[in-house]
């Protein structure tokens, strides 16, 4: 079982900054995602976006940081709102540190 | 001070003009092209269904381009036409339409047919703020839209469920609800209003990028027009301001916790912000989130205004304005190159004011720039 780490950023409130107060993190495990949602995480992770790109093409928009073990190797990626599934976006918990 | 005069209504997206209903009609999707692509060669779907997704991927793929070169246009029309052309051109008010995304993720939804007088309190609120900003925009800075060429606003609210954002993505501004908790409706606040607004007037001047220093410039100069356009509501002085971003879209688990807005533009670091930002370059990184460095020209700008004194737009507004919109976008500008357009044309506006000079310059020099 591979478990998908996911943390929302940024967004008109700045989600998840160094000193922000707000933060949304969650995970999921890989299977447990529909199919089509599971393919395309793991097609992020096997072609992530250029650095320049991963950035929200919105202003204010929400990025996603998704971190996961693949091969023995723990993987980060950050991307745009707009490529992240609805079923992954969906686990985020917003709360209050 | 002057009022918005009687609102334009937004028409249903079949009536609107014909320049102007690719927006309202257009099929912009949050979905990823990718993703549509994929769907589009799944043999597994039935063949009608296939279609439909390569369709929609052609139509987004479409639109990305047809919205590119509608602002290189526009850019390029504002550089090379005459004055009285541009000014022909920049003859008619916004239109101000209004859409539902009921609770889903497809944008822009369905259109309120007389967004004025809807009774969905939102729409009527969305409708009211942003007419207003349009109003300020014209009074203010003499600018017709974001584009200054009456280029009509478009908004979606009561996007996702429980959505704690709102954002603008080169087309349109989108609004969601709140969760109730944390945040409430974020088009309660006028300032978040025009904050997201002025992401499109940014983007259709200096064009700042949304990464490193011009980054933090683009989110600053949101913030600045919003606390502004707020003040402009109010008819506040400097003095009067509270100078809060998002003060009322604070839900009560955040009020709880004593956190009662977004940022703070006289003290960026407070306890009492949600986010709070450096207020000195010395403490700049690149990489940072915008809202993060955006701390620095924030706490600039409130300085200035605070020293120059009157009203925010008057004086302190209108060089920042014409610091935005009175060059050739540059889309990597430096915060300190930013400063220096400032300290420039507070020379050429008010050279026979050399206190506002002083003011901006002093300013400038306190946040390490």
């Amino acid at each position: 079982m591979t478990m998908l780490h996911v943390e929302r950023l940024g967004g008109l409130a700045g989600f998840g900054g160094p000193r922000a107060r707000i933060r949304s993190c969650g995970c999921i495990e890989l299977a447990d995602l529909p199919d089509a949602a599971r393919a395309s995480v793991e097609a992020l992770f096997r072609k992530p976006p250029p650095k320049r790109r991963s950035a929200s093409t919105a202003a204010d928009g929400f990025r996603y940081r998704l971190r996961c073990e693949i091969d023995g190797e723990e993987r980060s990626i950050e991307v745009a709102e707009t490529a992240v599934p609805a079923a992954v976006s969906a686990c985020v918990h917003d709360e209050l540190i | 001070m002057s009022r918005p005069s009687r609102p334009e209504t937004a028409p249903c997206a079949a009536r609107l003009a014909p320049h102007r209903r690719h927006a309202a009609g257009c099929g912009c999707f949050i979905i990823p092209t990718r993703v549509l692509d994929r769907f589009a060669q799944d043999e597994q779907l039935p063949e009608a269904q296939r279609k439909s997704f390569a369709d929609a991927a052609s139509i987004e793929t479409e639109w990305r381009k047809v919205r590119s070169a509608s602002q290189q246009l526009m850019r390029m029309a504002h550089s090379v036409l005459p004055t009285g052309m541009t000014a022909l051109a920049a003859a008619a008010p916004p239109v101000v339409s209004v859409f539902d995304c009921r609770h889903g993720m497809a944008l822009p939804g369905t259109p309120f047919c007389d967004p004025a007088h809807a009774t969905d309190e939102t729409a009527r609120r969305t409708f009211a703020e942003t007419t207003a900003m349009a109003e300020f925009l014209r009074l203010a800075f003499n600018r017709n839209s974001l584009d200054d060429a009456g280029m009509g606003l478009l908004s979606s609210i009561h996007f996702s469920v429980g959505y704690n954002n709102a954002f603008w993505n080169g087309l349109q501004m989108t609004y969601g609800d709140g969760d109730g908790n944390i945040f409430i409706d974020f088009t309660r606040s006028n300032d978040v209003i025009a904050h997201e607004l002025t992401h499109g007037l940014t983007e259709y001047t200096a064009g700042f990028a949304y990464r490193n220093q011009a980054g933090g410039l683009n989110e600053s100069v949101s913030d600045v027009f919003g606390s502004m356009f707020r003040q402009w509501r109010a008819g506040q002085s400097v003095q009067q301001a509270d100078w809060l971003i998002g003060r009322d879209i604070m839900g009560p688990g955040a009020l709880a916790r004593g956190y009662t807005c977004l940022r703070d533009l006289a003290n960026p670091g407070a306890e009492h912000c949600l986010s709070p930002q450096p207020a000195h370059f010395d403490q700049y990184r690149n990489g940072m989130d915008p809202h993060d460095s955006s701390g620095i020209p924030n706490q600039a700008f409130y300085r200035a205004a605070m020293a120059i004194g009157g009203r925010s737009w008057e004086k302190t507004g209108r060089i920042w304005y014409h610091a935005l919109t009175g060059y050739r976008p540059s889309p990597n500008l430096s915060m300190r190159s930013f400063a220096n357009r400032t300290r420039s044309l507070a020379r050429q506006i008010f050279g026979s004011e050399p206190s506002i000079r002083r003011a901006v310059d002093q300013a400038w020099l306190a946040v390490g720039l």
